[in-house]
């Protein structure tokens, strides 16, 4: 029994063996990760500039707004600092500044009445949505913070990129594009019976680090979540989440 | 010996901002990270990815290294615990199982039989490695692939012997009921 045992072990070891050397890596694919880990070791982090985005969407007729004199009044824009600190991230998603954003909505909300769809504070750049033709009356309505930053190894410390704060209906997806293309991205928010959120991202920017592709995840109310945590050119990149409804602030 | 003294030397010059030394460093170890890598996500990009992670994060933190253990191991210990994460985190990794085989499927369609065979075998046993989960996948990678010793690997987990006996015979287990047509 031990011997067959012995045996059955011994040609399980040998095909797994030949099983690693015909997944080895390639020659040509070894010399290019070599190539990208030396660059990324050695490259010093650039400061990335701000995404400008405008919408552009068939169905919604979206608006560039010129009210940032009224943002800025409310001192909506207080995220300018492009570093921050875990400390101002805690800042960024603390209940004030929930409550901006909420301000921000519901003032906007005034100037447009119940055509307006949705909101987003893309970085300092205020684009607004409009109801379409079939929009429905009384939506629920979800807020998102969004933070992109990066790992500055120089000063050890993470670096904020790209800050968004969204206004979207419960249950629709919310898209915008840049002019140029350069930049993209849709949202997509649902409750769960138990009272988190589904959360679905497609987020794309190609000025920042680039991260592209969807990000899928579940989230409770006023969490602040990692939800995606990539290396990307070399450089450690986390996007940062927080969604909450205006009727339960946390 | 002989081997880890040269590790030490470029360690000493790669801090010392010898770029030269930094790439000799990278070019030692790259391959059998990478590899290692692999076959615990079994997605080669994403081998690619945490890879390059690794050794981002252990050459910008070389100063943590204190030679407590060679500077092999201590990269190995960093691409498990990186690889673990991932897989913990994500869950992912049947669904990028899955495009990898769909992957490979399709790039040897086209082989002679001989090697249609072959290649059948390395998707059996990439599927095989897919259904164990991640402590298990790591012992039976670390001690019959990576030719670690039970110590050797529970060292490198930071878990008892005893464990690492008992992961290695699960997976054993487990992988010859998923391979037996192979096997017998």
């Amino acid at each position: 029994m031990n011997e067959h045992k012995h045996e059955t072990d011994n040609t399980l070891d040998s095909m797994l063996q030949d099983w690693a050397t015909a997944q080895k890596i390639t020659l040509q694919t070894l010399e290019r990760l070599q190539q990208n880990v030396l660059t990324a070791v050695n490259a010093p982090t650039p400061t990335s500039p701000g995404v400008k985005l405008r919408v552009r969407l068939p169905e919604i007729f979206a608006v560039c707004c010129t009210i940032a004199a009224l943002v800025l009044a409310t001192g909506i824009l207080s995220i300018n600092s492009r570093r921050a600190s875990d400390q101002q991230l805690a800042r960024i998603s603390s209940r004030s500044q929930r409550e901006q954003i909420e301000e921000l909505w519901s003032k906007t909300s005034a100037l447009f009445g119940s055509d307006l769809e949705w909101l987003c504070d893309l970085d300092g750049e205020l684009l607004l949505g409009v109801k379409g033709d079939h929009a429905t009356e009384s939506e629920k309505h979800v807020y998102l913070n969004l933070l992109v930053r990066k790992y500055d190894s120089d000063t050890d410390r993470w670096v904020n990129t790209w800050s968004g704060r969204i206004v979207c209906p419960l249950g629709k997806p919310v898209d915008f594009a840049s002019s140029d293309n350069q930049s993209s991205g849709s949202f997509w928010v649902q409750t769960l019976p138990d009272g988190r959120f589904v959360v679905s991202n497609w987020m794309k920017w190609s000025e920042l680090p680039q991260i592209s592709g969807p990000i899928d995840n579940q989230s409770s109310p006023g969490e602040l979540q990692i939800v995606a945590d990539q290396l990307i050119e070399g450089q450690h990149v986390q996007v940062l989440q927080q969604v909450w409804l205006s009727n339960r602030l946390i | 010996m002989i081997l880890e003294s040269i590790d030490e030397e470029l360690i000493q010059s790669h801090r010392s901002g010898d770029n030269a030394a930094t790439a000799l460093l990278v070019q030692r170890h790259l391959a059998r990270v990478r590899n290692f890598v692999f076959q615990l996500v079994l997605n080669h990009e994403t081998a690619n990815e945490l890879t390059q992670e690794v050794f981002v994060n252990v050459l910008r933190s070389i100063n943590g290294f204190r030679g407590e253990s060679t500077f092999e191991t201590w990269l190995h210990r960093v691409a498990l615990n990186a690889a673990y994460k991932f897989l913990q985190r994500e869950r992912r990794y049947q669904k990028f199982l899955d495009d990898d085989l769909k992957q490979r499927d399709t790039a040897t369609s086209l082989r002679p039989d001989a090697r249609l065979l072959e290649a059948e075998q390395q998707v059996r046993i990439t599927k095989a490695l897919g259904t164990l989960n991640p402590e298990l996948r790591a012992a039976i990678v670390l001690t019959a692939i990576q030719g670690m010793s039970a110590i050797e690997a529970a060292e490198l987990e930071g878990c008892p012997v005893g464990t690492i006996y008992w992961r290695i015979h699960e997976a054993r287990r487990l992988l010859q009921t998923e391979l037996k047509d192979w096997i017998e």
